[in-house]
């Protein structure tokens, strides 16, 4: 018990030291992450809303998504992309760990709309690639709303379509971001 | 001979058809339908601060039917509805996204809710997904 108690205080006085560090925090555990993928043949379209993310006002950003909580219409498309082509059982989750490049044009302090560029690790699949993308931060009150729009190839993430497939999965997705953050009191 | 051949194509074809028709209407897995591993919160959490491996193989793939405090509600950005379950670790929690929008739980209530095992994040604590109070 007291060891319990010892390892409660040192986890709290590290979460004061990491916000004292990085200086005011912003997180959610219910962004939201879409996908889209367009074809002649067919349209498919997933969605996440268990995406949790941090945001820094030192410019530092996580995004980790689980695989298994992209929602589709179809349980047989969610059944695939799971067992086949992301193979969630080995990688659980999607993962982005990166810096907004231009921190000095945005005020944290200030309502408004900032255009930013965000570069960093994008892990897929178990793939990193580093990746740089261009994004938008909404600031109002103590909520920040962070939106980005791109596209993943999946041949880049190792990510293997059958040929039967070939023609109703496309060869890039639309990847869309929409995150509403809150500050960490 | 002909018709033979010609009544075995067809059958193979209605027998294809249905299944195939059958596959792509086939309905989403229900968690109701599923049994479920008994567990309370701080015992989950738990084991996955142990050894976040071990939990998360233990628990792939399989439904949770988990019961602890709510610590809080939130709406996520469809109007679905998120409840944190209390885990005793003053970070991580037992973050629920509930099927059903009509949710209608306070803070501090002791409840049981079953959902299927989605993912363990150092940031949040560990998913539950397609969750029904119980």
């Amino acid at each position: 018990m007291k060891v319990m108690k010892k390892n409660v205080i040192i986890t709290v006085l590290l979460t004061c030291c990491i916000s004292v560090a990085f200086g005011q925090k912003y997180l959610t555990r219910t962004g939201q992450i879409t996908f889209f993928s367009s074809t002649p043949l067919e349209n498919i379209e997933a969605r996440n809303n268990e995406v949790a993310a941090i945001v820094s006002q030192q410019g530092d950003i996580v995004f980790q998504a689980p695989i298994k909580s992209f929602k589709f219409q179809k349980e047989l498309m969610q059944e695939h992309f799971n067992e086949e082509y992301m193979e969630s059982d080995k990688y659980p989750k999607a993962d982005f760990k990166g810096k907004i490049d231009n921190l000095s044009s945005v005020n944290f302090s200030k309502d408004g709309n900032y255009n930013v560029k965000v570069t960093g690790k994008l892990t897929i699949h178990g793939v990193t690639k580093d990746v740089s993308e261009p994004g938008t931060i909404i600031i109002k009150g103590n909520d920040i709303t962070v939106n980005s729009k791109f596209s993943v190839a999946t041949v880049d993430y190792n990510i293997k379509i059958p040929a039967l497939m070939a023609g109703k999965i496309a060869k890039s997705i639309e990847v869309t971001v929409n995150c509403i953050l809150s500050a960490v009191k | 001979m002909i018709k033979k051949l010609l009544l075995f194509i067809i059958i193979v074809a209605a027998v294809g058809g249905t299944v195939a028709i059958y596959l792509w209407n086939k309905p989403h897995k229900k968690v109701e339908d599923t049994s479920a591993i008994p567990i309370t919160a701080n015992a989950l959490c738990k084991a996955f601060s142990d050894n976040k491996t071990n939990a998360g193989t233990l628990y792939l793939n399989k439904a949770l039917e988990v019961t602890g405090e709510v610590m809080d509600v939130n709406t996520n950005q469809d109007g679905g509805k998120m409840i944190l379950l209390k885990t005793g670790d003053p970070i991580l929690a037992i973050q629920c996204t509930c099927r059903e929008r009509n949710i209608n739980v306070g803070k501090g209530k002791i409840v049981t809710i079953k959902g299927f095992y989605s993912d363990f994040s150092d940031i949040t604590g560990v998913l539950l997904t397609d969750c029904v109070l119980k």
